[in-house]
């Protein structure tokens, strides 16, 4: 008796704790959105909302790598939705090889970082790319989409992050 | 917002009737503008004013042993930038798609890229103003377009 009570509790800890949020709990974003890097406010960017792609991106020119107490650590900076320019230092977590259209493979650094979009923030990691001859400065790729979001490429900038 | 759409997910199974296409695996793309269509051995001929296409595609993903073959008259030509910058020219058909039960005309570019892991991506020019998609989600359409039947 005991251990079927526990097996219930057990059963209705995992689901109202670790259940799939249904459609109604995930929030509606728009094919671009504001996302505001290190979840700061001012670190604005333009992010395009790609569920074509797996992973997310953000456009650095200019990397500098560099060594730190044995890790390879990256330099660059980008320009925010405002203008203003803005530096990263971030350790390099890895190297990711890119599959491109043409079918070449590039090889781009990955690093680590908080991106927030409406009111959801997660750690993401980043893959690096000189994104200068595109209209935006980052892509939002299903794995910080998944289980969070629902896209309507209908709409655009539906909500303004506040992560803090 | 208000207005009640069809969930997607970010692959489905879709069907190009006129193309005599009963059932293609496509990328579900809010990322791409056109939906694009991986399309070989493309002919333009021309039928009184009409710029007539002649292509075939491999439907399935890994067998390039079934070809359709597919018309379609040419509704524009445009200039298209992939996701790695690169710029093309390709062929723009109009033809209806099935996603979810909901036939809709669209505009498909025709490409020849053999690298494209999906044969058929669809973009927001489609995916407006019926659908919503779920990047979590794969294959919650047409479950009688699931089975194995070509």
């Amino acid at each position: 008796m005991s251990n079927f009570f526990s097996n219930l509790m057990l059963i209705l800890f995992v689901y109202f704790c670790c259940a799939p949020k249904s459609y109604a709990e995930k929030s509606i974003v728009g094919w671009l959105e504001a996302a505001a890097l290190k979840n700061k406010p001012d670190y604005l960017v333009i992010a395009k909302i790609d569920t074509g792609a797996d992973n997310s991106s953000l456009n650095a020119v200019n990397q500098e790598i560099y060594e730190r107490n044995g890790d390879l650590w990256v330099k660059f900076s980008l320009t925010t939705k405002s203008g203003r320019e803005i530096t990263f230092q971030n350790r390099i977590i890895k190297t990711a090889l890119i599959k491109m259209k043409d079918g070449n493979l590039q090889r781009r650094n990955v690093i680590e970082i908080n991106v927030c979009i409406g009111t959801i923030s997660k750690k993401i990691k980043v893959n690096l790319v000189d994104r200068s001859h595109f209209k935006y400065q980052m892509l939002i790729g299903r794995s910080f989409l998944k289980g969070d979001f629902l896209v309507d490429s209908e709409e655009k900038f539906t909500v303004e992050p506040d992560c803090r | 917002m208000t207005k009640k759409k069809i969930m997607v997910g970010w692959r489905e199974w879709v069907s190009l009737p006129e193309l005599g296409i009963n059932r293609i695996k496509a990328k579900i793309d809010t990322g791409a503008k056109t939906s694009a269509l991986h399309a070989f051995d493309v002919k333009l001929k021309t039928e009184g004013n009409k710029r007539i296409a002649v292509f075939k595609i491999h439907p399935h993903q890994d067998d390039l042993d079934t070809v359709i073959n597919c018309t379609a008259e040419v509704f524009d030509e445009r200039t298209v930038t992939d996701s790695g910058g690169h710029k093309e020219k390709r062929l723009v058909i109009l033809t209806p798609i099935k996603i979810c039960n909901k036939t809709i005309k669209c505009e498909v570019t025709l490409t020849d890229r053999d690298t494209m892991m999906f044969r058929m991506l669809v973009g927001r020019t489609t995916l407006n103003p019926y659908f919503t998609v779920d990047p979590q989600e794969s294959y919650l359409a047409q479950p009688d377009l699931n089975e194995r039947d070509v």
